[in-house]
């Protein structure tokens, strides 16, 4: 049998996202076949919980964003809700990892990274908006990635 | 943020005496990191205690990283498994020279004063 969802809600700031991360490492530890995804699952949640944070509520503390993670057979299943601003151009940025230069040290990037590992890592992202609520849903495969 | 310096023969050491490098540290640590480090020498990056780095963590050692200039180096040590797998994913494991321990990174630093 599964183990039980995780559900969880989670204020959007910084800090909250950080003991929520804690948490969901705590709880992943307890479920073996999943702990060879559990670094994969919190770096992900990490981007898309901050992302949340920093463009949805704008660095306004306080506002809900609902986790969901549900272990299927293949995959740890993820769901985020949030009530923030709607993602620009109506879905999430698609882009793969920002170049890099080794020899330019000044030409490197200072972000872009997240979505690039996102997009990297998980599968079946989709994005919805429903009124006035984010709906981000994804996957983790058990295989890695 | 814990961000503690120490003094070797050829480098800088500071380390980052928490369990996460993340968002929610990641500006507090430039300002401290160009306060350790400011008019010095070449830097090692020592992160053993760090469990944890996202991507603004990764970006703030960057924006440092640059910060130094040309001439100064700065190198990075003892990496946990989800700290070096965010490097390898991002190919920042390119850009930097990254040791197992801080005794390699310092020996490291030393080789090119060796024949003195």
């Amino acid at each position: 049998m599964a183990p039980p969802d995780i559900v969880t809600t989670v204020l959007s700031d910084t800090e909250h996202v950080r003991r929520a991360l804690d948490d969901v490492r705590d709880s992943m530890d307890a479920v073996p076949e999943y702990r060879a995804i559990g670094d994969t699952t919190q770096i992900i949640l990490a981007e898309v919980l901050n992302n949340v944070v920093e463009h949805a509520y704008r660095y306004e503390a306080g506002h809900p964003i609902h986790v969901k993670l549900s272990f299927g057979p293949d995959a740890l299943n993820c769901c985020v809700v949030d009530e923030g601003v709607a993602m620009p151009e109506g879905k999430p940025p698609n882009g793969g990892m920002p170049d890099l230069d080794p020899n330019d040290p000044d030409s490197l990037p200072e972000g872009g990274f997240g979505w690039a590992m996102i997009n990297m890592m998980t599968t079946g992202l989709t994005y919805t908006r429903n009124g006035g609520r984010n709906e981000l849903v994804f996957s983790i495969p058990k295989d890695g990635t | 943020m814990p961000l503690s310096s120490s003094d070797h023969d050829y480098a800088q050491v500071v380390h980052v005496d928490d369990t996460r490098l993340d968002a929610s540290i990641a500006i507090q640590f430039k300002e401290d990191f160009r306060n350790l480090t400011a008019g010095r020498g070449d830097v090692i990056l020592e992160m053993s205690q760090v469990e944890f780095l996202d991507s603004s963590g990764l970006g703030s050692i960057v924006a440092v990283f640059k910060g130094l200039g040309p001439n100064r180096a700065m190198a990075l040590a003892g990496l946990q498994p989800a700290v070096a797998k965010v490097m390898t994913l991002t190919r920042m494991n390119t850009v930097f020279a990254i040791f197992p321990t801080l005794d390699d990174a310092l020996a490291a630093a030393a080789a090119p004063h060796a024949a003195e």
